[in-house]
């Protein structure tokens, strides 16, 4: 009997499992993938529609690091599947990295692996299962991809490659996130671990096609998994070659992980535990100190990833004015982020993103009071004198804050790039009114989440399929140019553009209004509801 | 004086399942109360239903004279509760946990904390993250126990301890109920039950079958009788209220209800008896008595 004994019970055991996340995933990502391209194709009939487009990207700094270069303007493939070419590797890692860690730190951690362990079971199959999944799943995931798009009547041959470098993006993380998940005690640090991993990837990529020329990426993105589905060129060339990186990458990172895995205890961690103090601080004594202290390690993650993210974007800004602009150039800005001018609709395009963005998050610290009832940890907490009403106020408090919070840094690291390149070190209060701005309506999907809390606890999903419909309709909404009732559905459409447009009150205040409506509604009906046990 | 915890005719469903089917509790003041039933009877709803954590659909509970849906903060800063399956914030040390769920119960005795770690034996600067079901359940009886309330809910306390801890346990129950505190002990160990309780409520699918002390229920069980005689007994196992009857030579050994002893032994010496043993009902007979087959 090997070390990967019962490697194919668990895994039949992990697709019981996921049978009906697989594939509503596997459905919205096609729907990302195919169903845009499609829509996309019909966008660009001409020759110089294309060559237009493709330099709203290509030059343009800020969009060449978020999407990365168009490499043939005149390719009908590469500039239609802009987007899913720019983020099909992400969202293939985003799934990959959630489902290793579910189904190996995550089964650990809740104590749940030791009656596997205990059973006919190799050390190494729990991982060997988790990573066969992620493969399977890649692999139907990049035949689909590919027929899908060949279905579009774009050519097969590059379809197949760009299926290929973004399935294979999707395992390069797998075996990554195989490694995080024997490094550390909690799978949510070992997520966390894994999600650094692909930011400095994105980072790399996006940073080395703004540095890059229009022939080639600068050195750096060789370095990055995010890079390598950038630099196979799909319907610009087809470099088949460029999938090899990945494919050796994983070959020596499953190896190490299994060896890693094979030399630890249960849940031990290779990171070792540090003890703690033996008593509370003073700080410690209320419902908000304890969802403070809670979400702080998560909080302070995301602040500093934000000051570097705003940091590099801002600082490229202000090389955003010398780029040619064409009327054309002119004509697009104009009819996508409200201004002709390339610094404020860089502007507008980036503090937008960042803003659904900031909703995403802001809904993950507002899911928190969500998981600590799952995992049967309000039920101490409510049997002292902490009241429904204050529990759930720590939380929301927290979600309130840390999306201002996250706001602000984006301000703070957006001036500070761009006054430190051109030396102007004005206008940090309008900085700061830009982004700010945007927190009623990131407010609108928090208070929406806590609402689902308190009313539909068993519907937790109803605050990700939100979220989701928000990306779509401020990713796809006025570039397929959806019937206005849809745009006006999200949140975000309602908000000002500052400074491309003028402040505008009325809807700011009916955003207002409706997130501080769902916190009401949220804080009236918990204290009324069962409280729910794992 | 008016009880602690009243109960009255408590129905509460989760979905088509009834869990609690008319329930009847009372918790005198100052006593231990037992609070007995198998797995699933309904223990765990009915204290989240005394918590105010569950709304009932009908039928009254009051504990410490408030209604626990209403009055559930006021009532909390009154008891204290440990879950039977403790779940901890897993990056807060055990020391951490034990203040925090102190203070915000309205204060703990540092003292007592002190004197509880030495004797639960805990490492409190642990992270609870590395701690084991029973230091799991040792962080929630000290925060309980260092507290300064009136009534504790204990649902299986000692479920995760070993023979040791469970002994240091009922010695600190035992000191702590003094001074008019009460305590309702839910348990299916009988044993801890019959060591602690001063009064004994069973609890079958949702609805209480038994309450009494332990002598009261004594009385409607069978006393063990094993006798050794001179003769060969003869009629005795036609006797009213005299059960279970195996005769091997000149032994016997039966079960005889309270109400039928006297007369038992007494025609028992017709065959003049050489030894005899008897043995009381042990809360476990009384148990079965009343979940097999009823």
């Amino acid at each position: 009997m090997s070390q990967f004994t019962g490697t194919r019970a668990l895994l039949r055991l992990a697709l019981r499992r996921d049978r009906i996340l697989l594939p509503a995933w596997m459905l919205a990502y096609l729907a990302y993938s195919v169903g845009g391209t499609a829509a996309a194709i019909a966008l660009y009939p001409t020759m110089q529609s294309r060559v237009d487009a493709a330099s709203a990207v290509n030059d343009l700094p800020a969009m060449l690091v978020m999407y990365g270069r168009v490499w043939d303007p005149q390719s009908l493939g590469s500039v239609a599947m802009m987007k899913p070419i720019g983020f099909g590797g992400i969202f293939a890692a985003i799934l990959a990295i959630l489902l290793v860690t579910r189904h190996t730190r995550t089964e650990e951690e809740s104590g749940r692996l030791e009656v596997i362990g205990s059973l006919v079971v190799g050390r190494w199959a729990p991982l060997a299962a988790a990573l066969s999944l992620a493969t399977g799943v890649m692999t139907v995931l990049c035949a689909v991809n590919a027929l899908g798009v060949i279905g579009t009547g774009l050519p097969a041959g590059s379809a197949w490659v760009w299926a290929i470098s973004v399935s294979l993006c999707g395992l390069v993380f797998a075996a990554i996130t195989g490694v995080t998940a024997q490094l550390t005690q909690a799978a949510r640090a070992a997520n966390t671990l894994a999600f650094m991993m692909l930011a400095l990837a994105f980072l790399l990529r996006g940073t080395a096609d703004a540095a890059g020329t229009p022939a080639a990426s600068a050195w750096w993105s060789w370095l990055s998994p995010v890079g390598w589905q950038d630099q196979v060129k799909a319907f610009a060339g087809d470099r088949w070659w460029a999938l090899l990186p990945p494919v050796l990458t994983i070959a020596l990172l499953t190896p190490a992980a299994l060896s890693l895995a094979r030399h630890r205890d249960l849940d031990a961690g290779l990171i070792p535990q540090r003890s703690g103090r033996a008593s509370a601080g003073p700080g410690l004594r209320s419902a908000l100190s304890l969802s403070l202290r809670l979400q702080r390690g998560l909080m302070l993650g995301l602040l500093v990833s934000y000051l570097l993210m705003a940091l590099l974007l801002g600082s490229i800004a202000s090389t955003a004015n010398r780029f040619l602009d064409s009327q054309q150039m002119r004509d697009w800005l104009l009819r996508s982020a409200g201004s002709s001018d390339p610094f404020v609709a860089f502007m507008v395009f980036e503090v937008g993103f960042a803003g659904v963005l900031s909703a995403l998050c802001g809904v993950i610290l507002a899911r928190r009071i969500g998981s600590e009832e799952q995992a049967g940890r309000l039920e101490p907490l409510l049997a002292t004198s902490a009241s429904h009403r204050r529990l759930l106020g720590a939380h929301i408090v927290v979600a309130l804050l840390g999306t201002t919070l996250l706001q602000l840094a984006l301000a703070l690291g957006f001036w500070l790039g761009n006054a430190t390149q051109s030396g102007n070190f004005s206008g940090l209060p309008e900085a700061i009114a830009r982004t700010i701005v945007y927190l009623p309506a990131i407010w609108v999907l928090v208070g929406l989440a806590f609402a689902v809390f308190a009313l539909l606890p068993g519907q937790a999903y109803l605050s990700w399929v939100a979220v989701a419909a928000t990306v779509l309709v401020s990713e796809f909404g006025t570039l397929l140019s959806w019937p206005s009732l849809v745009l006006d559905l999200s949140p975000f459409t309602h908000v000002p553009r500052l400074p491309a447009t003028p402040m505008l009150w009325t809807p700011t205040l009916w955003l207002l209004l409706v997130s501080g409506g769902l916190l009401l509604l949220a804080l009236a009906r918990f204290p009324r509801r069962d409280l729910a046990t794992p | 004086m008016p009880p602690v915890i009243e109960v009255r005719n408590l129905v509460k469903h989760f979905g088509s399942t009834r869990a609690l089917d008319g329930l009847d509790l009372t918790v005198d003041v100052g006593e231990v109360h037992g609070f007995l039933g198998p797995n699933g009877a309904g223990k765990t709803t009915t204290l989240r239903c005394l918590l105010g954590l569950l709304h009932t659909d009908s039928g009254s509970a009051t504990v410490l004279g408030l209604d626990p849906w209403r009055n559930n903060v006021e009532l909390h800063r009154r008891l204290a509760y440990v879950p039977g399956d403790v779940a901890l914030w897993p990056s807060l040390t055990g020391g951490e946990v034990i203040d925090l769920l102190g203070r915000l119960r309205g204060g703990l005795d540092p003292t007592r904390r002190a004197a509880l770690i030495a004797r639960f034996e805990l490492d409190p600067s642990k992270k609870t993250r590395t701690y084991s079901k029973g230091n799991r359940q040792k962080v929630a009886l000290i925060a309980a126990l260092a507290s300064n309330v009136e009534l504790l809910l204990l649902d299986e306390p000692t479920s995760g301890l070993d023979p040791l801890m469970e002994r240091s346990f009922r010695e600190v129950v035992a000191e702590w109920r003094g001074d008019g505190r009460s305590v309702l002990l839910s348990s299916h160990i009988l044993s801890e039950a019959e060591a602690l309780s001063d009064r004994i409520s069973i609890i079958r699918a949702g609805r209480m079958v038994e309450t009494g002390t332990l002598a009261e229920m004594r009385h409607l069980t069978r006393t063990n009788v094993v006798a050794q005689l001179r003769q060969v007994p003869t009629g005795l196992q036609d006797m009213d209220g005299v059960h279970d009857c195996v005769v091997t030579g000149n032994g016997i050994s039966c079960a005889v209800e309270q109400y039928a002893l006297d007369d038992f032994v007494a025609a028992l010496q017709g065959f003049g008896i050489v030894s005899l043993a008897t043995q009381p009902p042990t809360l476990e007979e009384l148990f079965l008595s009343h979940y097999r087959g009823a």
